[in-house]
């Protein structure tokens, strides 16, 4: 009996620390895929065009953030320069690569989400991804600021603010990508619901090590 | 890789003609509209005698020619000791100084003079269009992106004390401390001359040289294209004299682009006094937003012999509306078939500066791009700005022209534009207002007029408003003619300028503020109205020239507005850098979590900003709600703000300092003042 309950809240112990860990990751980064469909644009070829990826400052601690890019695809369209792998937030930290349209643009970002300062003075850092023409001006969307894709630094912890916009009939869609710590979270309970069935059934060295260890 | 990291690539010098509320140019913004529909505080219900006038006079050291500019919230330091942000003035004198005023309170700031060692201000160069001497007679410009706190462009002449060199110097001044920021230009220089007839011609060089003593520069300086535009023309058409526009960097005072309008100065069939000068009666050249400017030059030769591409062959464009692109090369010209007339006349079409309306729809909906000009004759010039109509001796061909319509000695000032109208102070006669029609075309009447008739040189028409409502036109009246006597500042319904609110004059003294002197422009922004006068009140005409007045009316008992941030919540977003200005966008929405709603306008005011930032669509700065002098924007709101409703906020921010950008905020409610 003792054992057992011994057992009982070592179990508990460990599934509150994971549950902390994933709870901490799921405020510290978050993840998006990006899709913009650019058939508009490459309806009307010879006009020069650049991506732009910003990440900007708003708090009180420059490049304390990063957004992390993985799986672009152009949809047939070029860049003339690498597309980023990372930006971290500063000031205007602007990244811009000249751009043939293709049909579509996708990508996935992650985000870190730290916010320091007083909210009341600071402001949240951003992401924002754009097009801009051969003048260096944005194509104007729907978002009074002019990009496609924005995404805040949240001032007051919790998730980010994450927003997309169209032109015309370029339309931007920004989809949350399910956070590997809640599929890890939610995977580490089954394990450990299954350890003590486990135990019974006496399983590896290692696994009655374990058990060992739970009192089981 | 290999994209480009703009990250850390300085970008100062961004290019506007002016913040919403702010009056950083001539007449408002580069299109020359004397607009400023920013303004809460003063409407036609409250600019009565009773409730509105003289506040206080500034008091500075010389004549004033030049607008007051007014720049609010202003980063101030006294050495390294922060003073905090205040609204400002800033007032350019024929002395060569140049003055910062706290707008609210009046206090000085600083004062700079631009008189160098072994120099005084210039004579007045035997002209008397100004008395006594010549320092600054054009309006400087402002550019609130250049350097760490905003520069001050500004153009000085002196004369060597004992002796006669003259000299122009165009000066870039710190606008928190009044100090040059880098060495002045001096202006010099020359242009080409093939038939070797033009003023000042040197024959080793086959160019035109350009004469300091011989160049007044009347006309406002214009910052478009990261460049500063200065316009030259004669002291009372005193050859050799010639017409000048010489741009300078604006950020190292390095000249760019020279284009002299009359460079041979042919043909000879004119007075040998004329020529093509660009004064404009101080207006500033109107920039469209391609960025070509629009300039008219008075009476000197205009060469009607055109080369292939249809421009007169010598290069000399007198009496003619100019289109110029950013680099100064003549695109397109407008030039009345009766220009030699003009010319014999002293008829100058340059005596009135141009204005770009905003684009007018016709019933087929067809767009019209317009700019409207006019000068000595009382003709009013409608031209199309894509096609401006050249020269046709047998007739203008023009989108539009109204003959004798500005009284009978035409326009020695600048028009404005309010809300489909027009509005004309020609000399000698009733201010007017023509309101366009469905055809996009001006009704020949004027649908209203003042009760007042504007000595020589006429009135320059400004007006506030709040959007398309509280519509108010000033305009400042020499009680005598050749423009001065005592100066009274009028004030108009901007829907009929047959109704007059207020003027200076109705309550005997009290509201005296100076001298009048010509070409003067009312500056109104946050409840106030700064306008400029040579001498103090009550001195006999040319007693004392030395001196100068700005008065400075308002009410006297205004309401404030409501404090509604205890039932605002904010909510802020990041920054977003828009890589062609340089400028930073941030969206803030409010969101009412109060159980009444919010009156319009709802404004959100920006507190202790950091001090290398500055908003650059404010409409409007405290100046009686405490803390003052910070700037706001009012919500995109056409009706209250509803309980548990929101609304988006676009701040659009220069940060000269590339700091973090801090501030804290307040939410004021209503009409009344902030």
């Amino acid at each position: 009996m003792c054992n057992t309950l011994r057992g009982f809240y070592r179990i508990l112990m460990l599934a509150l620390v994971l549950t902390f860990i994933s709870a901490a990751r799921a405020q510290d980064t978050f993840a998006y895929n990006v899709l913009l469909n650019t058939s508009g644009l490459s309806a009307s070829p010879g006009i020069l065009y650049a991506l732009d990826f910003e990440f900007n400052n708003g708090d009180s601690t420059l490049a304390n953030n990063t957004v992390t890019f993985s799986g672009f695809d152009l949809g047939g369209g070029t860049t003339s320069a690498a597309l980023p792998t990372t930006l971290t937030d500063g000031f205007a930290n602007d990244y811009q690569d000249p751009f043939t349209p293709g049909d579509h643009i996708s990508y996935t970002l992650t985000m870190t989400n730290a916010f320091n300062g007083d909210p009341n003075l600071y402001s949240p850092d951003e992401f924002a991804f754009s097009i801009l023409d051969g003048n260096g001006n944005d194509i104007n969307t729907t978002s009074p600021n002019g990009s496609f894709v924005t995404i805040d630094t949240s001032e007051v912890g919790g998730p980010q603010s994450a927003a997309a916009y169209s032109f015309g009939d370029i339309t931007a869609t920004i989809v949350a990508v399910p956070e590997p710590p809640i599929w890890l979270l939610f995977g580490s309970a089954c394990v450990l619901a299954m350890i003590p069935e486990r135990c019974r059934k006496s399983g590896t060295r290692s696994l009655r090590s374990l058990c060992r260890y739970l009192g089981r | 890789m290999d994209g480009v990291i703009l990250g850390f690539i300085t970008c100062f010098g961004w290019n506007f003609s002016a913040l919403a509320a702010d009056v950083l140019t001539y007449h408002n913004d580069n299109a020359r509209t004397g607009l400023n529909p920013d303004e809460i505080t003063l409407t036609p219900q409250n600019v009565r005698a009773d409730t509105f006038g003289l506040k206080f006079k500034l008091i500075v050291d010389g004549q004033l020619y030049a607008e007051p500019l007014y720049v609010s919230s202003v980063p101030i330091f006294n050495g390294s000791q922060f003073l905090g942000r205040h609204n400002i003035v800033v007032v350019a004198t024929e002395h060569d100084s140049v003055y910062a005023f706290d707008a609210d309170s009046g206090k000085l700031f600083w004062r700079i003079s631009m008189i160098g060692p072994g120099e005084i201000a210039s004579d007045p160069r035997n002209c008397g269009a100004i008395l006594d001497e010549i320092g600054v007679t054009s309006t400087p410009v402002i550019d609130r992106g250049m350097g760490p706190f905003g520069t001050i462009y500004v153009l000085a002449m002196t004369r060597a004390a004992n002796s006669l060199p003259y000299s122009y110097r165009l000066h870039a001044l710190d606008l928190s401390t009044g100090k040059d920021v880098q060495p002045p230009a001096l202006i010099q220089a020359s242009y080409p001359d093939p038939g070797g007839h033009g003023p000042n011609y040197d024959p080793t060089t086959g160019k035109i040289n350009f004469d300091p003593g011989y160049s007044e520069q009347r006309a406002a300086l214009v910052l478009a294209n990261g460049l500063i535009y200065t316009a030259w023309a004669a002291f009372c058409d005193v050859p050799p004299s010639s017409g000048w526009i010489i741009a300078y960097d604006e950020k190292t005072l390095t000249q760019t682009y020279v284009l002299n309008v009359d460079p041979d100065e042919t043909p000879a069939l004119i007075p040998v006094t004329s020529a093509a000068g660009i004064w404009q009666s101080g207006a500033g050249a109107a920039v469209d937003v391609e960025g070509n400017l629009y300039v008219a030059t008075a009476n000197g030769p205009f060469d009607p012999s055109f080369d292939q591409n249809g421009f007169p062959i010598t290069g000399d464009y007198g009496d003619t509306i100019l289109k110029l692109s950013p680099s100064l090369k003549v695109t397109d010209f407008f030039t009345p078939s009766d220009q030699l007339l003009r010319a014999d006349a002293d008829q100058d079409l340059g005596a009135g500066g141009s204005l770009i309306l905003p684009d007018l729809y016709d019933s087929s909906n067809q767009v019209h791009h317009l700019v409207v000009a006019a000068g000595k004759e009382p003709t009013m010039y409608l031209l199309n700005r894509d096609n401006l109509g050249r020269y046709s001796p047998a007739g203008d061909v023009v989108y539009q022209k109204l003959p004798f319509v500005l009284g009978g000695y035409g326009v020695w000032s600048a028009p404005a534009y309010f809300n489909g109208a027009l509005y004309f102070g020609p000399r000698d006669t009733f201010m007017s207002r023509f309101t366009f029609n469905s055809n996009a075309k001006l009704d020949t009447v004027p649908d209203s007029v003042t009760s007042t008739s504007f000595y020589y040189p006429g009135t320059n028409p400004t007006i506030s408003s709040f959007g398309n409502s509280n519509g108010i036109v000033w305009a400042a009246e020499a009680t005598t003619d050749q423009g001065l006597g005592q100066e009274v500042l009028h004030a108009y319904d901007a829907l009929d300028v047959g109704t007059e609110l207020y003027n200076s004059a109705q309550r005997g003294t009290r509201d005296q503020f100076g001298v009048s002197s010509k070409f003067i422009v009312p500056t109104i922004s946050n409840g106030k109205v700064y306008i400029g006068a040579i001498g103090l009140p009550g001195t006999i005409v040319g007693n004392n020239p030395s001196s100068g007045t700005v008065g400075v009316f308002g009410l006297f008992n205004p309401t404030p507005a409501t404090d509604v941030s205890s039932t605002i919540q904010v909510i802020r977003g990041g920054f977003r850098y828009l890589p062609a200005t340089g400028h930073l966008i941030q969206l803030v929405t409010l969101r009412n979590t109060g159980a009444a709603p919010v009156p319009l306008p709802v404004s959100l005011v920006l507190d202790n900003l950091s001090n290398g930032a500055v908003l650059a669509n404010a409409n409007g700065a405290t100046t009686i709600v405490s803390p003052v002098a910070s700037q706001y924007v009012n919500a995109p709101l056409t009706s209250n703000l509803e309980p548990s409703q929101s609304v988006t906020v676009r701040l659009d921010f220069i940060d000269t300092l590339r700091q973090p950008l801090l501030y804290t905020t307040r939410v004021l409610a209503g009409v009344n003042s902030r």
